[in-house]
């Protein structure tokens, strides 16, 4: 197939599937064609409020029916989506406001569409007519018949979504995923975690506002018109048994998740009993760090409930790539590497070391690149090419790899290296045609000539009692003739300063076999993070340099 | 696990699965604010209360400010009808 992606939505009604909500008192089930009635609807009503091609709607609101068919109808009258993240539980109303508002702004909206409860958030002054709830919208639609819609001919360059990364190291942009991306990268995807829908059943609670719950997950599941269960991520983080719950109930066959939902849906099969996933044939981890045990574990727990381990899959890409760059291949079930730690670190090259042996550190392999993705490892400084399991930067392209940033050209430029290769800032190597990722490029901390990760040292310090988990940020100062010295920020949860400090240092000098130069206890709620939760390195290390910190 | 749990042992129970120090969790400390609790650490909360066999609807889940609060809605729906009486902890 070569259609567009609104041909695509329009010919994925056919099959008769449809989607189950989960976000109500009841689950609800609405046919893809019913849903897409409403969303032509919807788009009439969106085209009558100045919507269309060239523009851009901004969506603030829970995973809900609403959501997913304001999405459905941005496409079809012709416009971008920006789905905007929710509240972080933990932040505070005017970091949501700032971070709400900053994205609306930049992102030069037509409309923006909000939940009743988080319309404070959205709004530029009183009286903001750029700004309706999905009720009032909706309202509209139902009193327009859907052939009020001028559905817009295909345009393969047009904007699909404006993806709001949040880039640990940089300010928030937003990546331009154009509709030709979006249709190349699913159709990659497609050959090694395929929807059917004659056969197929997706669970997923993953964010719409993340690229993994919008494009890998709900994108795919409306252009392939296959069956989908879609649960608010709320459901699952306040209650964490309800994935393998849904998953046994309604005989999901494809599901994916991050490395920690991945490590709490493994306690549960542990601990529970009566499930069924003999169904599941596609299981996948991505949009985090993956840990081979994690990935281990899981596959013995789910055992007992008739999973079978060849559906665990390891997933890299980014929103730069639209979404997938590599994927484990079907029936090849989840894979580690076991390298020599030592020489990875010390001389860049991963030599395959015995996996229980002291010196190995284990890497989760991600599967060779997708159909139509090149991708080769270089040397960050030099641009040199690197051969077969040398570690360096990983670079792609191909026609999922976007055009940039939008209205951002010096950024855009940045990203690629002569011969439009996007530089991805992720270091990693190929290994037996396997992508292996091993942390971030700006990141690595040079000690010695060792180069250390920053999650290794921060998985370390966050062993400590007293240290508040996912905390913890990890950096490199210059020091003399050992090259850089690590410096430790960490949150203090509870316990004596002294003794967490101690602590620490003799964690991290035995994951890693160095002291570090400087341990600093931050108060709760002070550790450089983005909107995101993602820990913002290069700040703190900025903050640190200019004792900016305030430490306990 | 089936026995219903006093307070004491609940707290010892979560603050051994959340990497606390034992008497981190008092009646009255705020999770987030008082113990320093982040979005993780109450993800796993939950799953913890999961496997001592109870379940909680999502608006009750979102609105547990207290380690009190959460051990009175675990200790009504294990064993619905009982007085909640948790014991003072340290």
């Amino acid at each position: 197939m070569s259609d567009g992606l609104l041909a695509r939505l329009e010919a994925a009604t056919a099959h008769g599937r449809g989607v189950t909500f989960l976000d109500g008192p009841e689950p609800e089930h609405a046919s893809w064609g019913r849903l897409h009635d409403e969303a032509a609807q919807t788009a009439a009503a969106l085209q009558a409020r100045g919507v269309g091609p060239g523009t851009r709607v901004a969506l603030l609101g829970p995973t809900s029916r609403s959501l997913l068919t304001a999405v459905r109808a941005t496409w079809l009258a012709g416009a971008a989506v920006i789905v905007l993240p929710l509240s972080p539980r933990l932040g505070t109303p005017d970091e949501f406001r700032a971070q709400t508002r900053g994205r609306i702004t930049l992102g030069d909206v037509a409309l923006t569409v909000a939940d009743p409860a988080m319309v404070d958030a959205a709004r530029a002054a009183e009286g903001d007519t750029s700004l309706i709830t999905f009720a009032e919208l909706e309202g509209h639609a139902r009193v327009l018949s859907a052939d009020r819609l001028d559905r817009p001919a295909d345009d393969p360059d047009a904007t699909a979504i404006l993806q709001f990364t949040s880039g640990s190291t940089a300010d928030p942009k937003g990546v331009v995923i154009p509709q030709r991306c979006v249709v190349h990268n699913l159709d990659a995807v497609a050959e090694r975690a395929p929807m059917e829908p004659d056969r197929d059943v997706v669970v997923s609670w993953v964010p719409l506002y993340h690229d993994m719950g919008l494009v890998f997950v709900a994108t795919n599941a409306m252009i392939t018109g296959t069956e989908f269960v879609l649960a608010p991520p709320t459901r699952f983080v306040t209650s964490p048994s309800t994935w393998t719950t849904w998953m046994s109930q309604y005989k999901a066959t494809w599901t994916v998740g991050p490395n920690f939902g991945l490590s709490i849906a493994a306690r549960f099969l542990r601990g529970s009993e009566g499930l069924d996933l003999s169904a599941c044939r596609r299981w996948g981890s991505g949009s985090e760090p993956i840990h081979p045990e994690v990935m281990e574990a899981l596959a013995d727990a789910g055992r007992g409930h008739g999973l079978d381990p060849r559906a665990l899959y390891a997933g890299y890409g980014m929103a730069e790539a639209t979404v997938a760059i590599s994927l484990g291949v079907v029936g090849g079930g989840f894979r580690a590497d076991a390298v020599d730690g030592a020489l990875l670190e010390e001389e860049l090259v991963a030599v395959p070391a015995p996996p229980d042996g002291r010196a190995a550190r284990r890497l989760a392999r991600c599967g060779p690149p997708l159909r139509g993705t090149e991708l080769r490892v270089t040397d960050p400084s030099t641009g040199d090419v690197l051969g077969e399991r040398r570690l360096g930067e990983i670079e792609v392209r191909g026609p999922s790899v976007v055009p940039g940033y939008f209205r951002n050209p010096d950024a855009s430029a940045a990203m690629f290296r002569d011969g439009g290769w996007l530089r991805t800032g992720d270091l990693g190597y190929l290994a037996e045609g396997d992508v292996v990722v091993g942390g971030r490029l700006k990141d690595v901390i040079m000690v010695g000539g060792r180069n250390l990760f920053p999650e290794d040292l921060e998985r370390a310090a966050q062993s400590v009692a007293g240290v508040r988990a996912g905390n913890v940020i990890a950096f490199g100062v210059a020091a003399g003739r050992r090259g850089e010295g690590v410096v430790i920020v960490a949150e203090l949860k509870e316990g004596e300063p002294a003794h967490v400090r101690d602590g620490i240092a003799r964690a991290v000098r035995a994951a890693v076999g160095l002291r570090p130069e400087d341990v600093v206890l931050l108060p709760v709620g002070t550790l450089p993070k983005t909107s995101s939760g993602k820990l913002r390195r290069s700040v703190c290390r900025d903050r640190y340099r200019t004792a900016e910190l305030e430490a306990l | 696990m089936t026995a219903t749990l006093d307070f004491d042992a609940f707290c010892a129970h979560v603050a051994e699965g959340l990497r606390l120090e034992p008497g981190a969790l008092t009646p009255d400390g705020r999770l987030v604010e008082d113990v320093g609790l982040d979005s993780f650490d109450l993800v796993e909360l939950m799953a913890i209360v999961e496997e001592l066999g109870v379940r909680l609807p999502d608006d009750v889940a979102v609105g547990l400010d207290t380690m009190g609060d959460v051990y009175r809605e675990y200790r009504e729906r294990v064993a619905p009808g009982a007085s909640i009486a948790p014991t003072t902890a340290g």
